[in-house]
């Protein structure tokens, strides 16, 4: 297998190419290049973007960029800098962020806790509004004053039932906060509201999270953006809702087993707030 | 810093260079045989550097709820015997575990320098900035999205500031000029790094 990391490959071998591309611009800075980044690697990645190819080769490249990014993370100027495993990429974020975990969890739940965290941080900095308007957006009722044990029993619920909305909006607003554009992909899982109207707030949790918990290594600006796209992406493979009424469907659906719709469109559809 | 802030502050220093001396002390002396470790007497700190005894017991055995307060030239003559820079008597194990995360996260400030200290060893000016720049690493700037949040924004402002202040502080403080370049290289992504990983969460309240 041209990607060794099992984590990895099965998410990034057969990924949309819009999803990889916005990994590729968070390990790149959006073409600008990083101090740890060698500029032929800056150069391959950005032109496979350009040119919309993404080949085996191109694939197994975002996996050893993301690998080597969270090696340098690790606590690891005696480690020479050597790639580390998808998972302990995954668990060093969610021990940081104190996300609840166990090394025997495989990465789906670690990826779910990091989620999950990260939603529980940004819920903390929203007003009351702000948070009546972002449950009433996933499906949920919160009454404004109800107190921090109402909501986290809310995002406890939503954890549970709606994780991938929850990993889409997340993701959205990570990719619209660090390179500058959102996702490519819309699931009528997930009310187009709920993608756009919350970018704001968690964009701002997202750039306190280097100091809110212990994440200053340059390196943690690629693995965290980039941790969090993985999750949406192993969500979206997973549950593979249908584009337009959100059924789950399996992996090599061509129809809509509820509605009909042909799902072969992901990289034709635009995410647009009155869809 | 206000009064009590200040006393609590000196208090701690205080204590720490208590406690910092006492376990020095109990492994300092002559090594005996079989490799095992003495203490060194205060008789033997006294007659190598001239501190009293009912000095040296000040300051390893305070008052109940009162902190030592040695002065430069006990604390010199005190690292001196210890044969450790005087600095080292002051550090808590935070300090030392901030020093070995700056160096934990070196490599991009490294490169960073590498790339912007000339080959005859001058730099730009402001290079501890620039090499936090380079690094993506200062300034914080606004996710993107175009939501404002004053108090986030205020904080952020902040940081930014604190960060431009350290440069300045530790340029003055190192850059003397005169060493080599690989040296200058080194100790700016030392700094470059300390500063980063030292930025704290919110300068308006460094207590977190």
């Amino acid at each position: 297998m041209i990607i060794s990391d099992k984590d990895l490959a099965e998410v990034i071998l057969d990924a949309d190419n819009e999803d990889l591309g916005i990994l590729i611009d968070m390990i790149t800075d959006s073409g600008k290049g990083r101090m740890s980044l060698t500029s032929s690697v800056c150069t391959q990645l950005t032109n496979a973007k350009s040119t919309n190819i993404y080949d085996e080769v191109t694939r197994a490249l975002i996996a050893e960029e993301l690998s080597r990014f969270g090696g340098n993370s690790l606590a690891n100027f005696l480690r020479g800098g050597e790639g580390v495993s998808y998972k302990e990429i995954a668990m060093d974020v969610a021990k940081r962020v104190k996300a609840p975990f166990n090394s025997q969890h495989d990465c789906l739940t670690i990826e779910a806790a990091i989620i999950s965290k990260v939603m529980e941080k940004t819920l903390e900095k929203m007003t009351e509004e702000e948070r009546k308007e972002f449950f009433s957006s996933v499906g949920q009722s919160y009454i404004p004053g109800s107190g921090p044990a109402a909501m986290a029993a809310l995002l406890a619920i939503l954890s549970k039932q709606g994780m991938f909305q929850l990993s889409s909006i997340l993701a959205n607003a990570t990719a619209t906060a660090f390179v500058g554009r959102g996702l490519f992909y819309s699931s009528a899982a997930v009310a187009p509201a709920a993608y756009t109207a919350f970018i704001g707030p968690i964009g701002w949790a997202i750039t306190a999270l280097w100091t809110a918990y212990d994440l200053s290594s340059p390196a943690y600006r690629v693995t965290v953006p980039c941790v969090i796209q993985i999750a949406y992406m192993r969500r979206k493979k997973l549950e593979n809702p249908c584009i337009k009424c959100g059924t789950s469907l399996p992996n090599d659906a061509k129809f809509c087993t509820e509605c009909g719709q042909a799902q072969n469109q992901h990289s034709t559809l635009k995410l647009t707030s009155d869809s | 810093m206000n009064d009590l802030e200040a006393y609590r502050s000196t208090h701690m220093v205080g204590m720490q260079v208590s406690e910092n001396l006492s376990s020095v002390l109990r492994v300092a002396g002559p090594v005996r045989d079989a490799g095992l470790h003495s203490p060194l007497r205060a008789t033997e700190v006294n007659r190598r550097s001239g501190i009293a005894r009912s000095t040296l017991r000040a300051i390893t055995n305070p008052k109940e709820g009162s902190a030592p307060n040695p002065d430069l030239h006990t604390l010199v003559r005190l690292a001196e015997v210890l044969n450790l820079p005087a600095a080292f008597l002051l550090m808590s194990q935070n300090d030392w575990l901030s020093i070995i995360q700056a160096i934990n996260g070196i490599r991009d400030p490294h490169a960073a320098a590498e790339k912007l200290v000339n080959n005859d060893g001058t730099a730009p000016p402001k290079l501890l900035e620039k090499v936090l720049s380079e690094c993506g690493l200062h300034p914080d700037r606004p996710p993107a999205g175009g939501y404002e949040n004053r108090t986030e924004l205020a904080r952020m402002n902040a940081r930014n500031e604190w960060r431009v202040r350290m440069c300045n502080i530790y340029t003055a403080l190192f850059d003397k000029g005169g060493s080599d370049r690989t040296s200058k290289v080194l100790l700016t992504a030392l700094i470059a790094s300390y500063i980063n990983i030292t930025t704290p969460h919110d300068p308006a309240n460094q207590k977190d």
